[in-house]
């Protein structure tokens, strides 16, 4: 849990500042310095980076009236739904969930490797 | 066991990059999901706040003073500065800050640059807008532009302003297509102003049918080529009513020209190897689709004593808006209208004493000359039998991750040789009418000036001033309406026309006879014009400009007249003329052609004992109908799509041959055919001699079982909104981005000239008076980001049919009514 706000917050700072693979170097080195195991590595940094991006989508297309959400919905093929907007937010968080969640087991493998030297 | 480790290390960090490549990769089409898809840079930053109200103050070195820019309930800006420098610099600074994308991509579409962009797909059309001479036009206007004070000032002003807000975007900031395109935003020059403008050339004044005459004229002969595209219409209504003398005497030179340039290229015409493509070509049906409207009418006529002005240009639409609405505030300036996003100046609009719209004329200023080379290294060509030397220009189009192609174009004293031989592209479309081993000659090649137009219309206080600013203006020809508080009314239709002799260029010229060259022009005080006429209006919806009085050529072939005979005939019953009978004349849709030959064609049907009884209720709407071409008309999509079907039974087994490329009569020769040649041959199909009556009989089932096949045989679903189906799609007609389905009648013959996707950009009714009231709208909205609730908040009004009053304020008072938040640009802090 801990390792998972970590990750969050650092996340949320980084990415104010930087492009959003800077997630990549911020879980491996969280995880490098915090996880227990592969899975844990793996989950911690997938769900954080899965609800940081998840909860700001929604955040930013609330206030929008999800004016936007639905129109790249449409754009990305989805048949028109009132919901449509959330789908959009849950597919935008993959990308980064997907990719931090990798970075996470990269970190932790890195540790052990190391440590056991 | 520490090399395993060491693979599964190697293997994570593997994946991880991999990913991470690939989502900041675009894919094909596909963006890069990670760049495009995260919420601190990606789309979702162009998500904007709907409860947002922007006051901001910021810093702009450039300024020589502070500028105010209210925005109001619309999203439209109104520019307050304290001289012209600062007007157009905070003019091109709110328009790249609502419009930076659009402005971006119309500017490589007009240079020739869109591969740069989306790579290899689009380097035919780059190539076409190179050969046809888009930059060289460009380039030559800019040059001219620049030796103006006035318009240097102008011009590099704006583009200061949309390079100081380039300056301080961040690529979180940048509009979505950006992201969508995965491409940035690059300096903004001169020149690119001067592309649009040409664009709108190209849009207006491009159109050529040449090509295909001269195949005409082969395979039939100038008896027929006079027969079936004679040089003036059957029905007409011209902008200066019949019968207005000419006030001057013939002051111009008479043209140099060999009296039939019809015979001097007739055997060329017939050599097929000149056109090795055409084999593979359909042929292209020259939609009479350009259109616009305006008119005005005087003090007598309308309730409230003064002149009232109206316009409704008809463009392609599109998402981000074609007009940038804005209010110009300065010393001596107070101007509010539409602006092209990307040019400086209100293009349309009106100030405290003056209003003035446009509509496009149809006038013959594009011309083909046949080059003979000396050799296929094209460096020496025939002219007047001696050879000169070819200029060449080198074009690079750069390519999105591949090597650039180089492309050398050939001028010759016309101008560039399109296609020279083994140039032209097989399968694109937008050549298909281009000969090959022909100069362009074109008017939009020519230096001019026409910001300073404007400019001086944006200042202008009365007739003189209009007529003033109307000499700088060359190309695309416009029909200028005015009007002001005076009380005086005037029409023009203005721009640079070549002086030619009757028919010059109706057909392919010779490059070789100097004789056959443009030499000089109509003089522009002898352009056709009319003020305050005893009819007490003036209109124009791009039909012939004169009667055949005329002592000049401009053409042989403009836009048929129906659109411009409903308007006038509602003009003249109008006595105590207000917005609403203007608005209700903008949304009419009566139909002229139904008008003309509906009664004819009901009346062949009716004698057709074998009809089914889809057929029968069909004849019966069609008989009882309107001739209104009104949203829920089910009459309207039998007329229309019975007379499209009629048209092309009539004609396609004659000029739509598949051999060489041809095209239709006009609609107007049409008509007159149905009505008064019914035992015309042109009625056989091939060999088979049908009659009028036999062909007028098999459109109808046809047009029926067409119908039926897309809408099922219940005639209900027949309604014309459903069958039209118009909508406005993106700019890069990006999925989601465009309107939805729209349900809006009218026909690109009627008055409200909207078919599926082409039609009125902006309409605008200008009260003028001691103070001016107007009211406009346009099919969109003032932001060009489709996450702004103002991207098409007006749309809805638009498809009503209705127009927003607008907001023309005298003072830079924020707090004032219909003003929400304001932008304040300063020289410095203090």
């Amino acid at each position: 849990m801990f390792l998972f706000l970590l990750i969050i917050v650092i996340s949320f700072i980084g990415q104010l500042i930087f492009p959003w693979w800077i997630i990549i170097p911020i879980v491996v080195i969280c995880c490098g310095l915090k996880a227990d195991s592969a899975t844990s590595a793996f989950l911690s940094s997938f769900l954080a980076i899965f609800f940081l991006w998840l909860l700001t989508s929604i955040f930013l297309s609330l206030q929008n009236d999800h004016i936007l959400s639905n129109r790249v919905g449409e754009m990305l093929g989805l048949s028109s739904g009132s919901y449509n907007w959330l789908l959009v937010a849950l597919i935008s968080a993959l990308p980064g969930a997907l990719t931090a969640g990798f970075a996470g087991v990269s970190g932790f493998l890195l540790r052990k490797f190391f440590s056991n030297n | 066991m520490k090399g395993t480790r060491l693979i599964k290390l190697v293997a994570f960090i593997a994946i991880t990059f991999g990913l991470a490549f690939l989502f900041n990769s675009k894919i094909g089409d596909v963006p890069p999901l990670g760049k495009f898809l995260n919420p601190f840079t990606g789309f979702w930053q162009n998500a904007e706040d709907v409860e947002d109200i922007i006051n901001q103050s910021l810093i702009k070195s450039e300024l020589q003073d502070s500028v105010r820019i209210l925005i109001d309930e619309q999203g439209i800006p109104h520019v307050f500065a304290q001289n012209e420098h600062d007007l157009y610099f905070a003019q091109g600074y709110i328009t790249a800050k609502n419009r930076l994308w659009q402005m971006d991509f119309q500017t490589r579409y007009a240079a020739g640059r869109l591969s740069e962009v989306v790579g290899e797909k689009a380097l035919e059309l780059d190539r076409y807008q190179r050969r046809m001479g888009m930059v060289y036009g460009a380039e030559a206007m800019l040059k001219e532009s620049l030796n103006d004070p006035k318009s240097k000032l102008i011009i590099e002003a704006y583009s200061d302003g949309v390079n100081a807000y380039i300056k301080d975007l961040s690529p979180r900031e940048y509009p979505i297509e950006f992201k969508i395109l995965n491409y940035e935003p690059e300096e903004w020059t001169p020149l690119n102003s001067a592309l649009l403008l040409k664009l709108m050339s190209a849009t207006l004044a491009r159109g050529t049918n040449e090509l295909a005459m001269n195949n005409i004229l082969a395979k039939y002969g100038e008896e027929v080529v006079n027969d079936l595209f004679p040089n003036y219409p059957f029905k007409e209504d011209p902008i200066i009513p019949v019968g207005t003398p000419w006030d001057f005497d013939l002051k111009a030179p008479k043209p140099l020209i060999s009296p039939s340039p019809l015979i001097s290229l007739k055997n060329d015409a017939t050599r097929k190897e000149e056109w090795p493509l055409s084999s593979r070509l359909l042929t292209a049906i020259k939609e009479e689709n350009i259109g616009s409207n305006n008119w005005a009418i005087a003090g007598n006529r309308s309730s409230t004593g003064f002149p009232i002005l109206a316009n409704d240009p008809h463009l392609d639409l599109t998402l981000p808006s074609i007009w940038y609405q804005i209010q110009l505030h300065a010393p001596a300036i107070n101007v509010y209208g539409v602006s092209i996003p990307g040019a400086p100046n209100v293009i349309i609009g009106f100030n405290e004493n003056i209003a003035w719209g446009v509509t496009n004329v149809g006038s013959d200023v594009l011309d083909w000359y046949k080059i003979q080379f000396k050799d296929d290294t094209h460096q020496e060509y025939l002219y007047n039998n001696t050879w000169e030397k070819t200029s060449r220009r080198i074009e690079e189009i750069k390519i999105r991750r591949q090597k650039s192609v180089l492309d050398t174009v050939y001028y010759t004293r016309q101008g560039p040789v399109s296609y020279a031989k083994n140039q032209k592209p097989a399968d694109f479309s937008m050549a298909n009418n281009i000969p090959v081993d022909y100069a362009l000659k074109w008017v939009a090649h020519l230096p001019s000036n026409e910001l300073r137009t404007f400019y001086e219309l944006n200042k202008a206080k009365d007739y003189e001033g209009y007529k003033q600013a109307l000499v700088y203006f060359s190309a695309p020809a416009q029909n200028f309406v005015f009007a002001d508080r005076q009380g005086d009314i005037s029409i023009t239709s203005n721009g640079l026309f070549p002086l030619k002799e009757k028919r010059q260029g109706k057909f392919l010229l010779d490059g070789n006879d100097s004789t056959d060259q443009w030499i000089n022009r109509i003089p522009s005080e002898e352009n056709p014009t009319i003020k305050n006429p005893e009819r007490g209006y003036v209109s124009s919806a791009n039909q012939w400009p004169v009667d055949q009085s005329y002592p000049y050529y401009l053409g042989w072939e403009f836009s048929s007249y129906e659109r411009a005979h409903r308007i006038n005939t509602q003009l003249e019953a109008m006595h105590s003329a207000d917005v609403k009978s203007f608005e209700a004349l903008q949304n009419d849709n009566y139909s002229i052609l139904a008008e003309n030959i509906l009664d004819t064609l009901v009346h062949i049907i009716q004698t057709d004992k074998g009809l089914n009884s889809t057929e029968s209720k069909a004849l019966n709407l069609l008989s009882n109908w309107d001739r209104r071409y009104e949203v829920n008309s089910i009459a309207a999509s039998l007329f229309e799509t019975w007379y499209n079907t009629l048209n092309r039974m009539i004609w396609t087994d004659d000029f739509g041959g598949s051999e060489v490329l041809m095209r239709y009569p006009n609609r107007d020769r049409t008509v007159h055919l149905l009505l008064h040649e019914p035992t015309s041959h042109w009625f056989f199909n091939g060999s088979t001699k049908l009659t009028r009556e036999d062909i007028v009989q098999a459109s109808f089932k046809d047009a029926i079982k067409q119908l039926e096949k897309s809408y099922g045989s219940n005639l209900n679903n027949w309604e014309w909104g459903r069958v039209k189906k118009t909508h406005v799609p993106h700019l890069a007609d990006i999925g989601g981005f465009g309107s939805k389905a729209l349900q809006v009648g009218g026909s690109k013959h009627t008055v409200n000239a909207m078919s599926e996707s082409n039609g009125p950009s902006w309409r605008m009714i200008v009260l003028l008076g001691n103070k001016p009231k107007a009211f406009g709208v346009i099919p969109g909205g003032q932001s060009g980001n489709p996450g702004s609730k103002f991207y098409d908040n007006q749309i809805s009004t638009w498809e009503k049919g209705e127009l927003n009053e607008l907001l023309f304020l005298e003072d830079s008072n924020l707090n004032q009514k219909g003003i929400i938040s304001q932008i304040e640009l300063r020289k410095s802090k203090d």
